[in-house]
């Protein structure tokens, strides 16, 4: 056998080894104008057997790929090419610029090796934690854990005044918290605590709730503030900035 | 004031704010508080951090500006006492943020062409981490998101500025940077010492 052109495909004008299409459209002695690609790919799917021949079907696709690019080009308007690299062919040319594209991709990968040499020396180093009162942003302004617990006992016990049974709803932590933030989006002035609680909501609905919303201040997503002791408690979302 | 008296007394009042303020504070803010010019006090903190050789702490410059902090040969004593940093980036996330830093203001598409794999994963970690923030949208088609690198992420790799990014392959990172354009909203939160 010769050298290995790649599978055999049949189409209107051109019948052999794909290999020899490309070589041949290359050569300007087959114009790819003329010839259907979509039909030859559809042809040779048909011919495909299962177990693959993967070096074959690699063949196949970089051959095909190749043609796809010559034809586009003879299809397209010509654009004025810089001389100097026109002229040693087109592979060469892509070698050189996958070469590049590497070289560029290396060099981030050093960077990043010296990033971590120098986060690792970072690591080890400590300065003295911010006081509370000097801490840039706090999530909770005025409010503490006991506020928006006392808060939440309230919600509980006006909930536990009726009689309900739970449904086995599949409510999950993540549905409250798309719902709080889907609440919150719409009241770009905020929204009161417990209006996030409806009269009606099952203690289950109420819990989850609850959680959702710790999950989000925790994620510095929702702001809580308390204007004043004792007074109503209102949820903004956060603007996300670092 | 003037002197070797007032140079004291100016030293040891930077040594209180940089104690007091915890993290860096940016040199123009030490100039205003001390009342001395930005290179005084740029020379009043290189004379402090001095005068802290041979003990456990240390004063370095970071994100624009200076810091009071533990040296990192003490680090193992420190961690019995105090919990760790947070978890050191992953390699993949590290390579992500490689190309942010230097080729800021760069899109999602940039990064990925250059990585030759998906970064959106990796970029969402470091905008949650505040290492990297959104600095603005690219005009054109579908006005895409651009990024770049935070104060903390000096402060995470001990970094004066961007200039002191390590050299991108052989060539000198400068000629590499491409510098972030100013971007309404100001770019200063991390600001200490107030």
């Amino acid at each position: 056998m010769t050298e290995r052109r790649g599978p055999v495909v049949r189409v209107a004008g051109f019948e052999g080894p794909i290999g020899e299409l490309v070589r041949k459209a290359q050569a300007g002695e087959v114009d790819l104008r003329e010839v259907h690609l979509a039909e030859l790919v559809q042809g040779y799917l048909k011919t495909l057997r299962q177990p693959l021949d993967l070096e074959e079907v690699t063949e196949f696709l970089w051959a095909a790929s190749a043609l796809a690019e010559i034809k586009s080009k003879a299809l397209l308007p010509p654009t004025p090419q810089p001389e100097e690299t026109a002229a040693p062919g087109d592979e060469e040319d892509l070698a050189r610029r996958l070469e590049a594209q590497l070289e560029e991709y290396r060099s981030f990968r050093e960077a990043a090796d010296a990033l971590a040499a120098l986060e690792a020396v970072q690591r080890r180093v400590f300065t003295r934690p911010a006081d509370q009162a000097s801490a840039g942003e706090l999530p909770l302004v005025g409010v503490t854990v006991e506020d928006l617990f006392s808060a939440f006992r309230r919600v509980l016990e006006r909930s536990e005044q009726k009689v309900e049974e739970i449904p086995a709803e599949g409510i999950t932590v993540a549905d409250r918290m798309r719902f709080i933030l889907r609440a919150l989006r719409g009241a770009p002035e905020g929204l009161e605590f417990e209006a996030l609680f409806e009269p009606e909501s099952s203690r289950l609905v109420v819990i989850v709730t609850f959680l959702a919303l710790l999950e989000l201040v925790r994620h510095r997503q929702v702001r809580v503030a308390q204007a004043e002791p004792c007074g109503p408690i209102r949820l903004y979302a956060a603007r996300l900035e670092p | 004031m003037s002197g070797p008296a007032a140079d004291h007394t100016l030293r040891c009042a930077l040594e209180c704010l940089l104690l007091a303020s915890g993290g860096p504070v940016p040199v123009r803010r030490l100039a205003e508080v001390l009342g001395v010019s930005e290179p005084e006090a740029e020379r009043l903190a290189g004379e402090l951090a001095q005068s802290y050789e041979g003990r456990g702490l240390m004063v370095q410059q970071v994100a624009g500006g200076y810091q009071l902090c533990t040296r990192p040969e003490y680090a193992d004593f420190v961690t019995r006492l105090v919990s760790a940093q947070a978890e050191p980036l992953s390699r993949a996330t590290l390579e992500t943020l490689a190309v942010v830093a230097y080729r800021q203001p760069v899109t999602r598409a940039e990064v990925e062409a250059i990585r030759g794999a998906r970064s959106d994963h990796h970029l969402r970690k470091l905008v949650e981490r505040h290492l990297v923030r959104e600095v603005g949208r690219r005009p054109g088609s579908g006005s895409p998101i651009l990024y770049g690198t935070t104060d903390l992420f000096l402060r995470h790799f001990g970094l004066r500025d961007l200039k002191d990014l390590p050299p991108l392959g052989g060539r000198r990172v400068q000629d590499a940077l491409v510098h972030p354009s100013p971007v309404p909203g100001g770019a200063d939160s991390h600001e200490g010492g107030r």
